[in-house]
Formats: structure tokens, sequence, C-alpha cells
């Protein structure tokens, strides 16, 4: 399938994610907030449901040296926030406070895996392939690909995760504050040192 | 606009978050430095690429056996205290402090007393070395021991202190939480 197809296809899958009110879905906060009050098990597997693929694409992005684990932290993290639910507060956004409980996950991962650090080896990644002379496709290649998720994987934990959230599901800056935790102004500073980063470490393709 | 501030400006671009004043100040920069110019086409090709692999793609979806086993997860787990019963724990313990501080040398003061070492019937360096308390500490114990008697203000001023005390304790709780979600 061409990847504009699949693109679309995700884009059409999630367009219900906050709820669509003219088919009558609930929205998130609507259905956390049920989830909160009377603890719905059905509300929260509708959640579940609505950003499964968000949560486990964040993860494998997160853990990049050892996606099969993405799965099991996600399902750690929904479980976690089902434990949580008081403390989502009526009216409060739910997407960043989802994202808050998935991220702190992952870090927790990560910081567990420190004793076995595993090194994807950038140098082993060939010459850039020049499709079609656009460099946006040559990384999306398979190379390309793998040297940009090694290049995210050098990124220290919390400037991966603000900038996964700020590309994966484009994430405001209010959010992303709210989903990792820092200041306004470490967000910015964070995704900017990390766009940085990305920049040098991918320098041979950006600039074909 | 220099170099260095274009820089910044970029990259809140690539975010949407100029001002139209800035982007125009941005646009006039750039149209008169190839090195920004470069930087910025830099960053634009490096986000493009950066969302169209970060976005979820229909293999990231593990379907609806996810839900379930997530649900299942869920009922298979016991009962867990609400975290949010516990919140006025905090508020009682500083309560319960304050009372005990207050209270406790008024109640042992007969059994001090009782073995002649009272504050008010003892010299100071004598009390503090039966005590084992140091110097500074003593004025503290005497006033404590001879009586607390504060006007109504006082007591009211301590009262809110708690409270406060006792919010702060809530509050810190809480972020606590927050911050070491599982």
């Amino acid at each position: 399938m061409p990847e504009q197809a699949l693109g679309w296809g995700i884009i059409t899958r999630m367009a219900g994610r906050h709820g669509d009110a003219a088919r009558g879905e609930a929205s998130d906060e609507a259905l956390a907030e049920r989830v909160r009050a009377t603890g719905d098990v059905a509300a929260f597997g509708a959640l579940v449901t609505r950003y499964r693929a968000r949560v486990v694409a964040l993860a494998r992005r997160m853990l990049v040296s050892t996606p099969d684990e993405a799965e099991d932290v996600a399902q750690e993290a929904f479980v976690a926030a089902y434990d949580k639910r008081l403390l989502f507060r009526s009216g409060e956004p739910f997407r960043p406070w989802l994202y808050r409980i998935a991220v702190n996950r992952c870090l927790d991962r990560l910081r567990a895996q420190t004793r076995r650090p595993v090194v994807l080896e950038i140098t082993a990644i060939p010459e850039p392939a020049l499709a079609g002379g656009d460099p946006v496709q040559a990384l999306l290649t398979e190379e390309g690909e793998h040297l940009l998720s090694a290049a995210v994987a050098a990124l220290p934990p919390k400037l991966r995760a603000v900038f996964l959230l700020r590309h994966l599901d484009d994430l405001s800056y209010e959010e992303i504050a709210a989903a990792v935790g820092v200041p306004l102004g470490t967000v910015k500073t964070h995704l900017f040192r990390a766009r940085a980063q990305l920049r040098a470490a991918l320098s041979e393709y950006l600039t074909l | 606009m220099n170099c260095r501030s274009a820089k910044d400006q970029i990259q809140k671009s690539l975010d949407t978050a100029l001002t139209p004043g800035e982007g125009a100040r941005l646009d006039a920069h750039l149209a008169s430095c190839a090195a920004c110019r470069q930087a910025r086409d830099e960053h634009r090709r490096l986000a493009r690429a950066a969302r169209r692999w970060a976005r979820p793609q229909p293999e990231d979806d593990p379907g609806d056996a996810f839900t379930a086993e997530v649900l299942a997860r869920i009922a298979a787990r016991p009962a867990r205290v609400p975290t949010r019963s516990l919140v006025w724990m905090p508020l009682a313990a500083t309560s319960l402090l304050l009372a005990l501080l207050l209270r406790l040398p008024g109640l042992l003061r007969p059994s001090l007393d009782s073995v002649g070492i009272a504050a008010l019937q003892t010299p100071g360096w004598l009390a503090a070395n039966l005590r084992g308390v140091p110097g500074d500490a003593l004025v503290v114990w005497s006033t404590l021991t001879t009586g607390v008697s504060l006007p109504p203000w006082a007591w009211a001023a301590l009262l809110a202190a708690a409270v406060v005390n006792g919010m702060l304790c809530i509050q810190a709780r809480q972020t606590r939480i927050q911050r070491s979600l599982p």
C-alpha cells in the first residue's frame, strides 16, 4: 500500500480521537470523567481503544532499542491510568494526562535498562539513497528510518519524549509541559535542543 | 534580527508558534541570510521526516485483543484503596504533632516536679544537663513547662499554620505522586 494511503488510513481512524459529537461519540474528557466518578470499565475500554495505537507507537519509539517491550509498557500505562483515575481532575484535558503516565512508564523502563545499555551503530548505516533527489524521501527509506530512529535513540530520554510528543501527536507546548512534567520554557529548550542534535546527526541526509 | 535569534524563531515557526510580527521579522532576515535559509530548509525537512516516522502506523495498533487484555488485567487485580481517600492523613498527622508539642510538656510537668527538676526551681545550666538538652532549647522548654498562656490571636495563628502546613503536605504528596506515576 502506498505510504500516503497508510498515513491517511491512520489519520482517518484517529479523527475521532477526541470524540465526535456529530456521531454521538463522547469526548475523551467525558469518558475520563465517567471513569473517575464511577470506575466505569466500559468507558475506560473506549479510551484504551482510542489511544492504544498512539501509546504503543510512543513506547516503541521511546524504547527504540527494545521495541518488543512496547506493548507491555503500554498495557502497564493503561492499567496505571485506571488505578490513578481519581487524580484526573474534572475539566483537565485527558490526552496529556494519559501521555504523562505513558512517558513515565517508558522512562522507568529506560532507567531499568541502564544496566544493559544497547548502542545502535549509526556508523553502520549506508550512504543516503537518492530517492528521486528528495531528502525527506531519502530519510523515509529503510536506511533513512534506521538512521532517524538511531539518532532519536541517542537523545537523552526527556528530550526524546518531548520530541516524540510534538511529532507523534502534534501536542502543543502546553500539552507537552503537562505530559512531561516540566515548565513551558523547558519544553521549548528540550525541543529546540533535540532538533539541533538531530539536524547535526542527519546533516548528510538533510543537505541533499 | 541576528542569526542567533533567527535560529530560535525558525524552530518556533515549525510549531506555528510565531506571532505575525515575529514571522515578518524572520522572513525579512531570511531574505538576506543564506545560512539561515539553509537552516530553515533543513529543519523543515527534518520536521516532515520526523512527523511521518513518528506518527502511528497501522502496525502500531495492537487491535482489540490489547484492549481486552488491559481490561482483564484491571479486573484480575485486587481492588485498590482510592488514592484520594488518604489525603487527610498529612493534615491529621500535622495537627496531632502540634497538639502533642503543646500539651506534652504540661503533661510531663508533674513528674518533673516530683523529681525536683522543674524549670522554675532549677538553675538553667543544671536543668539543661539533667534533661540532656542544649542551653538554647532550655528557654523554649522552660516556657512550655511553665504553662502555655498564649493570646487568642496566637492560637489562631498556630491553627492557621497547621492548616497551611497540612495543605502543603497534601500538595507535595500529590505532586510527588504525579511525578512518579507508575
